[in-house]
Parts: C-alpha cells; sequence; structure tokens
C-alpha cells in the first residue's frame, strides 16, 4: 500500500464520518423542529411523522431507552442548556418535566390548544401541559392467577399468599418512583414506608423496569406485578396469557387514609404525558405549531388506539378496552407536589431498594 | 516515523504529544472540569460501606471474567499457534467472529435461548428433566455474566497468544526436549517468555472492557458498581455525585494497568524472523484442534445468535426494522469510520513514540488512557457538553466529532496494546537492515511495519467497528437529532415492540457490522498483499 493512498483512505474516511454535519449546516432550521421524548419509540415516532406530515415540517424524535432511564434524555438537556439543539420535551411522566423546570430547561408556553385540557394535568405557570395518560396497573399471569382469586388493592401485594409472586419495577426510577412517591402523599409517610417494608418481607422481585415486569409475569416468573398501563397492553396484544387489575377501585381496605377522610377508594394512579417548551430551541415557531398538534384531539385518539392511554381532553371517546378516567376512580394527585416529594424519598428509596 | 531503536528524543516527545493531546483534550480536561466544578460546589462523594460489596463484586466480576477468557482463549490459541494443521486460516477467522458481535447481543442471544417457555429450554427440559425455569435463573446470574462475557471476550487472547506463539521457534522446544525437559518444563523455558506479555495484555483489556460494561450486567441482572454511577445520574440526577463516584473505578483501571506492566516485564527482543515452521500436527491433534474450534464457535456465536436469527426470521418484521435502521446504520458506519481512523492513528503513534522510551512517558500515558477508560462513558460524555456544547465551540466540535472523541478516548488503551503486541512480535532487527539500505522512518512503517502488524491493526480496525456500533453510554448523549447509532435504535425499540422486531433489529445490526468489518479485513488483506514491499513471511502453516 502506497502513502497517498494510505492518505486518501483517510481523508475520504474521516470527511464520510464528519459530513453529515457539514451538510446540515445548509438546511433551513426554522423548518427543522426537534422533538426529545421519552416515551417509547413504537408509540411516539408515528405521532411525529404524522406530526410532520400535517404541518409540513421536519420533525425528528430523539427518543429515549428504556434501560437508560431517560438518562440519556433529561441530563442531556440539562447539559446543553445553554445551547440547546431541541424544541420540545415529550415527557411519559410529569416527573421529569418538573425537574427540567426547576432546572429553567423549559420555558412557559399557554397554549391554545390546551384549553379543554383539565387545570389538575396543568403546571400552574405553563411550563408542562399534560395530555393523554397512563395509568399503573397489576399485571397478572392468567395460567398463576384464576380469575377472581387476584388482589384487588395495592396494598394486598402484601400478603403472605403472594410471597415472592409479586415484582416491581426498580422504585428509583420512572413511573415506579413517581407511583411510590403519590402512594406517600396519599397514605402517609408512615403507612406508606411500612407498606413497603411489608413488600420486602414478603419477597417482592425488583426487577430493571416496567418492560422486565411485563416480561416476568408474561414469562410466568412470577403471579404479577406492577407496571404501566402501556406495557400491559402491549402484552394483551401479543397474546400472552395476562390480564389487567385496576386497583383500589372499590373501599376494601379498611385502614386507609381516604377511609378515613369519608371512604373513598385509594383509586388508580393515572399519568399524564406532558409536553414543555425548551428554553432557546432553535425553532420556536416551528416548535408552537408542533406543541399545540401533539395536544390536539388527534393525537389523543392515536395515542389511545395504540397504547391504549386514556384521552384526558373532554369529547374524545377512546376505544372500547381502553382506560377511560370516567370508568376508573383515580387516585387524586398534586403532579408537581409529587415530583418535588420524590426528590427527598430517594435516598430512602435506594436504601429500600439495596436492602436484602 | 521511527522504528528503528534509536531516534531523537525530541522527535519522539513530539510524536507522543502529538498523539496524546486528543486524549487530554477530550477525557481528562472534560473529567477534570466536573471535578472541578463539584469541588467547587463543595460536593463529597456519596460513598458509603453499602458500595464496598458492589465495588468488591465488580472487581470479582471482571477478573473472574479476565481469568476465565484469558485461560480459555490462551488455550485455543496455543492449540491453534502451536503446530501446522489443515484449515488453520478458517480456524483463525472463525475463532475471532465472536468479537464482531457487540456484548449485549450475546447477552440477547442467551436470554432468548434459554428463556422460560422458549423451544430450547423445552427440549432440554424434555431431556433432562431441568426445569426451565432453572436454565432461565442459570443465565440471569453472576455465574450467567461470567459466561457469556467469557466468550464474548476470549478470542482477545486467542489472537494475542496465537501471534506470540509465531515467534517462539519450534528448534528451541525440541532443543529443551532434547535436553531432558519434561512437557511442563518446556513450556515454560520455550513458550513462557513469548506469551507472558501476551497473557498479561489479554487479562488487561478484558478486564478493563468487563469493568466498563454495563449492558450485559444490566440486562443479566448483576448488579455493577457502574450502576452505582449510573443511579446517580437517573434517579438523582447528580452530575457531581457520579463523577465523584468513579474514583474507585479509576483507581481499579490504574491498579490493573499497572499489574499488567509488572506482569510483562520488558518484551522479548526478537532477532530475525525464524523461517521454521511449526512441527505438522498429527491426524487427532488434527481433528482435535478442529472439533475445538468448531464447539467454540457454536457455543460463543451459533447458539445465541441462532435464537436471534430464530426470532427474528419474520418477513414482517425484518421489512420494518430494514426501514427503522436505515438511517441508525450510516450513522454507524460513520461514526465507526472516524473511530477506526483516529484509533489506528493514536495507537500507532504512541506505539512508535513508546517504544524504548522512557519509563516515565510510558506511565504517563497509560495513566492518562486508563482514565478515560475506567471512568464511565457517560460521564465522558456529560464532561464533553459541559467543555465543548458552547456556541461558537460547538461549530468545530460538531456532535460527530464528539461522538467519535468518546469513543476513542475511551478504547485508545487497549487500540494502544493491540498495536504494541504486534510490535512487540516484529524483530528489530528488521528495522536496522532497513535503515542501512537507507529506507527512512515513513518507508520502514509502510514497507515493513504495516504489513508484518497487519493482523494487529485489523483487530484494532475491527475493534473500532464493534465499539462504535455497541458503545451507547455517550452516543446517547452526544448524537445529533436524527444521527442516532443502531445501537440506540435498538434499546429505544426494545421496551414494548414485539420480540421479532427486536430479534430482526438485532440481526440487522450484527449483518451490518459482520459485512462492514468483513470488507475492512478483505481490503486490508489485499492492500498490505499487493503493496508491500515486504516478502510474506513463512508464518509455518500452509494453508
Amino acid at each position: 500500500m502506497r502513502i497517498p493512498t494510505i492518505a486518501f483512505v483517510v481523508v475520504v474516511v474521516q470527511a464520510m464520518s464528519l459530513q453529515p454535519y457539514a451538510a446540515r449546516g445548509g438546511h433551513d432550521q426554522q423548518q427543522r423542529v426537534v422533538v426529545y421524548t421519552s416515551v417509547d419509540r413504537i408509540f411516539s415516532e408515528p405521532v411525529l411523522r404524522e406530526a410532520g406530515k400535517r404541518l409540513g415540517l421536519e420533525v425528528v424524535g430523539v427518543y429515549d431507552t428504556e434501560e437508560t432511564k431517560s438518562t440519556g434524555l433529561v441530563n442531556r438537556l440539562i447539559a446543553k442548556k445553554d445551547n440547546p439543539d431541541g424544541d420540545i420535551f415529550w415527557s411519559g411522566d410529569p416527573a421529569r418535566a418538573v425537574l427540567l423546570k426547576s432546572k429553567g430547561v423549559t420555558v412557559a408556553y399557554d397554549s391554545p390548544a390546551a384549553k379543554e385540557i383539565p387545570d389538575a394535568f396543568k403546571d400552574p405557570e405553563r411550563h408542562w401541559i399534560g395530555f393523554s395518560a397512563r395509568s399503573r396497573v397489576l399485571l397478572v399471569n392468567t395460567q398463576l392467577v384464576p380469575e377472581g382469586q387476584e388482589p384487588r388493592s395495592i396494598l394486598d401485594l402484601t400478603d403472605a399468599k403472594w410471597k415472592g409472586k409479586v415484582a416491581i419495577a426498580n422504585p428509583l426510577f420512572g413511573t415506579t418512583s413517581f407511583h411510590v412517591s403519590v402512594l406517600f402523599g396519599a397514605l402517609g409517610d408512615a403507612q406508606a414506608r411500612q407498606w413497603l417494608d411489608d413488600l420486602k418481607a414478603n419477597g417482592v422481585q425488583i426487577v430493571s423496569s416496567n418492560g422486565e415486569v411485563k416480561r416476568q409475569v408474561a414469562g410466568g416468573q412470577v403471579a404479577m406485578g406492577l407496571t404501566d398501563s402501556d406495557d400491559a397492553a402491549e402484552a394483551i396484544k401479543d397474546g400472552q396469557p395476562v390480564r389487567v387489575v385496576f386497583l383500589d377501585q372499590t373501599l376494601r381496605v379498611p385502614d386507609t387514609r381516604d377511609e378515613q377522610k369519608g371512604g373513598t377508594p385509594l383509586g388508580t394512579l393515572v399519568i399524564p404525558n406532558t409536553l414543555s417548551l425548551i428554553k432557546g430551541g432553535p425553532s420556536p415557531d416551528g416548535a408552537r405549531r408542533v406543541f399545540d398538534f401533539l395536544l390536539s384531539a388527534d393525537v389523543q385518539r392515536m395515542l389511545a388506539e395504540s397504547c391504549a392511554q386514556a384521552p384526558l381532553m373532554p369529547g374524545v371517546t377512546a376505544p372500547s378496552g381502553v382506560l377511560s378516567l370516567d370508568r376508573i376512580v383515580p387516585m387524586k394527585t398534586d403532579y408537581a407536589r409529587a415530583a418535588d416529594h420524590l426528590e427527598r424519598l430517594l435516598p430512602m428509596l435506594k436504601e429500600w431498594a439495596e436492602k436484602k | 516515523m521511527t522504528w528503528s531503536r534509536q531516534r531523537g528524543t525530541v522527535w519522539r516527545l513530539a510524536l507522543w504529544a502529538t498523539c496524546i493531546l486528543p486524549a487530554i483534550l477530550f477525557t481528562i480536561v472534560p473529567i477534570g472540569v466536573l471535578v472541578s466544578r463539584a469541588l467547587n460546589e463543595g460536593s463529597r462523594p456519596s460513598w458509603s460501606a453499602s458500595h464496598l460489596p458492589i465495588l468488591g463484586r465488580t472487581l470479582l466480576f471482571s477478573s473472574c471474567v479476565a481469568v476465565a477468557a484469558t485461560l480459555f482463549g490462551t488455550f485455543l490459541g496455543y492449540r491453534l499457534g502451536a503446530s501446522a494443521w489443515p484449515g488453520k486460516s478458517l480456524a483463525r477467522v472463525a475463532l475471532l467472529l465472536p468479537l464482531l458481535v457487540p456484548p449485549y447481543l450475546h447477552a440477547v442471544g442467551w436470554t432468548t435461548l434459554l428463556r422460560a417457555g422458549g423451544s430450547v429450554a423445552d427440549l432440554i427440559h424434555g431431556a433432562f428433566a431441568v426445569e426451565t425455569l432453572r436454565l432461565s435463573e442459570a443465565i440471569y446470574s453472576f455465574g450467567g455474566a461470567v459466561f457469556v462475557l467469557t466468550l464474548a471476550y476470549c478470542p482477545i487472547a486467542v489472537l494475542f497468544t496465537e501471534k506470540s506463539l509465531q515467534w517462539s521457534s519450534p528448534a528451541l522446544v525440541e532443543a529443551a526436549q532434547v535436553f531432558g525437559a519434561g512437557r511442563w518444563r518446556t513450556f515454560a523455558v520455550a513458550r513462557w517468555p513469548y506469551l507472558r506479555p501476551a497473557v498479561a495484555s489479554s487479562a488487561l483489556i478484558v478486564f478493563l472492557l468487563t469493568a466498563s460494561e454495563l449492558g450485559v450486567p444490566t440486562i443479566l441482572k448483576v448488579p455493577v458498581f457502574n450502576f452505582e454511577v449510573f443511579t446517580q445520574l437517573a434517579a438523582f440526577n447528580d452530575i457531581t455525585a457520579a463523577t465523584l463516584l468513579c474514583a474507585p473505578l479509576v483507581a481499579a483501571g490504574l491498579l490493573a494497568v499497572a499489574a499488567e506492566r509488572s506482569i510483562s516485564g520488558r518484551p522479548v527482543e526478537l532477532e530475525s524472523p525464524d523461517i521454521e515452521q511449526p512441527r505438522p500436527a498429527s491426524f487427532g491433534k488434527a481433528a482435535t484442534n478442529t472439533l475445538l474450534v468448531v464447539g467454540f464457535v457454536l457455543l460463543s456465536l451459533g447458539a445465541p445468535l441462532g435464537a436471534i436469527v430464530a426470532e427474528g426470521l419474520d418477513r414482517k418484521a425484518l421489512t420494518d426494522m430494514a426501514r427503522v435502521a436505515a438511517e441508525p446504520a450510516w450513522s454507524t458506519l460513520r461514526y465507526a469510520a472516524g473511530v477506526v481512523v483516529a484509533l489506528l492513528a493514536i495507537s500507532l503513534g504512541l506505539t512508535a513514540a513508546l517504544r524504548n522510551g522512557p519509563r516515565l512517558l510510558n506511565r504517563v500515558t497509560d495513566a492518562v488512557l486508563s482514565i478515560g477508560f475506567a471512568v464511565p462513558s457517560t460521564i465522558v460524555a456529560l464532561g464533553l457538553l459541559a467543555v465543548y456544547d458552547r456556541p461558537g465551540i460547538a461549530r468545530l466540535c460538531s456532535p460527530a466529532v464528539l461522538v467519535i472523541a468518546a469513543i476513542v478516548g475511551r478504547y485508545a488503551i487497549v487500540g494502544l496494546r493491540v498495536v504494541q503486541q504486534a510490535r512487540n512480535q516484529i524483530p528489530s532487527d528488521l528495522f536496522d537492515a532497513a535503515a542501512i539500505a537507507g529506507a527512512g522512518p515513513l518507508s520502514q512503517l509502510i514497507h515493513i511495519a504495516l504489513p508484518l502488524m497487519r493482523v494487529g491493526l485489523l483487530v484494532v480496525v475491527l475493534m473500532g467497528i464493534v465499539v462504535a456500533s455497541a458503545e451507547i453510554g455517550s452516543t446517547i448523549l452526544l448524537h445529533a437529532p436524527g444521527e442516532e447509532t443502531l445501537v440506540i435504535a435498538l434499546y429505544a425499540i426494545e421496551a414494548n415492540s414485539p420480540r421479532s422486531n427486536v430479534a430482526a433489529l438485532s440481526l440487522i445490526q450484527l449483518a451490518s457490522v459482520g459485512v462492514v468489518a468483513l470488507v475492512m479485513v478483505l481490503l486490508a488483506t489485499f492492500s498490505f498483499r499487493a503493496g508491500s514491499a515486504w516478502p510474506r513471511r513463512n508464518t509455518g502453516s500452509k494453508d
């Protein structure tokens, strides 16, 4: 091999590896809207593609992975705060939106498309707005737990009958951490802590993610597990031997705070998706158009069909078999407070998760 | 560039500085900035007694994989290199194939193969009455993770061992035998001095690769120290605490490098190439070798990949995933190209600068590169964003540059060790003879060093391709929007896509890495054969 050949190969290869950056420099940045999303790609990508098609924009998704637990997206957004390359953050839960607001990454935007969404699902300063919602459900293996025998309350998971048969995702991450935080608010610190300890004593299996909970239940490694409704919907769609139980829909738990206050059930935790506008994003005008589109009834309908998410906009009917907020008892939740509360709980949760 | 023994100190220092500077700029400076911020904020490492067991477990895990992969790989490499037998070249290529597969795909393959309710589990249950859950539990364990990574990494030891044996003279072995030395004594005096540096380097590389691995332990549920760092980032969003928590990993990396230096000793000075061929193996030995190679390839590659292929053989899934994979495959290829060129340049430059150089320079190089390797890539990436992702600088340090820099900074020490090993196996008097004949340093590099180091360089090329396609910690933070890599796409669909889609995308990734690697191997082989002025050395194998 001769020197000019080597030099030629080196130059070509290096030029090739850096070429797309140079090529993109010539694009009209206003026509390109970048959406960071922690929602599973299988569900979010078709929506972003539709947004691009309808609005005539190039809508590019930056997706997260379940294994990195949003580390990628959230830390990236924080690290790139002074030089953001994203316009919108579409989160699968409000906790991350609250965190980004506290870090000064997002900017307020009171979208006209959000008028009909109840205020309970919006940040008072409009740094985030909730739309389609998932819920936390109990996924049960139908071959291991006969119909009617399953727990009806989250507090029943500590029953000795289920020793070693229940799985949850690591409560330090994702919607599980948010769920625990809301439970602490609803039950009070002492009772919630006791429940966690009882759960541990009952041999709960702590796995890496909600998707893993789904796999363990479907595979029969455990009889049941707490997971998100979209994971559950996918397992059912795949024909796995599972069924979904919405917990705490009737007053079966005599010692909850709610009962002391008047006897309403604890309810099922509803977790909305949230949208936030990134401060200083490269395409503010296009971003607002995409933001408004993502809050539209059409998108809520798409998400209801693809991943069984409950529309939060009145008048958008969910297909049969999809969670509808008027058909369940939702847990009363102050999302911002729960997200703040979570920060305080994390050291305790870490200790709990590591305890043998 | 000099490949002879004596060259000026100034030249050596200049070359060293040029090659080490990118590593300093893209690993040490970013990490230093994060540490400095942490100290300015008054942060303290969130170190607690609870970290000790997990650190111990991580070191034990890495050591187990290093020992197992080195022992097994050295054994296979010894069988391959100690004698001449038909099909040896083919066996050499086959034994390197597992290196082309990113480790997490090995894990995905084994979990697919042994999952409860899967066909293999049912088969084993039917044949041996083993509970299917037991099989699943066996792979989701410390031992399972050691097993998977041992198979994934042992080709490194195979390669190093086999190359080292090429320079140990069969005549020396025979002389030892003539003077009555037993089997072990013969091995100790005639083989081990040549093998020792190769074994030490293999063990170091496998140890470092395992200690930095997060994908396989996460998939197989083996808690490792990296996960603690990751938790600080993912759960607590505390970059400073995560950075300070890396200190034990850095210390472990530095200790491992020091241990390797100590075990290796000074490289054996080789004289002119020994033209003798290894003695031909008997039929029984050749048959055993062939069976060993076939068995290894089936176990390390056939079993896990077979499971993935079996699940991915769904035309619709393949079509859907081919659409998803198109852009990520292109991005992966671009990053891999950049990584390969940079890794080769830095490794070759540093090898030349450090050869017979001052010990201090070697130690500083080891320290700088070890830190880049030991610190989890997510932290390095966050540091890179903190330092270089600013208006103005960002035009120079594009996302592609940062992705390539992060990967190269991390794997430069592995590349360096491979190239140093390859260089150690070239007799120095070849360069002296060339110099006497009037060949300049560049000519010596092109006509002597590169052709004789081609296997080592190919390993660096393959490694660059594999690490660029498997790295996720830094690429997920640094890639430009719309320029994700295949591994990011795979992890992104893994959560809720049908298993056939995950299998299909894994297969596409494997195929794309494999095809590119194969093209590189063929290209390099033919280029060197066509262009080298140096006659092909007779390595003893006739095939």
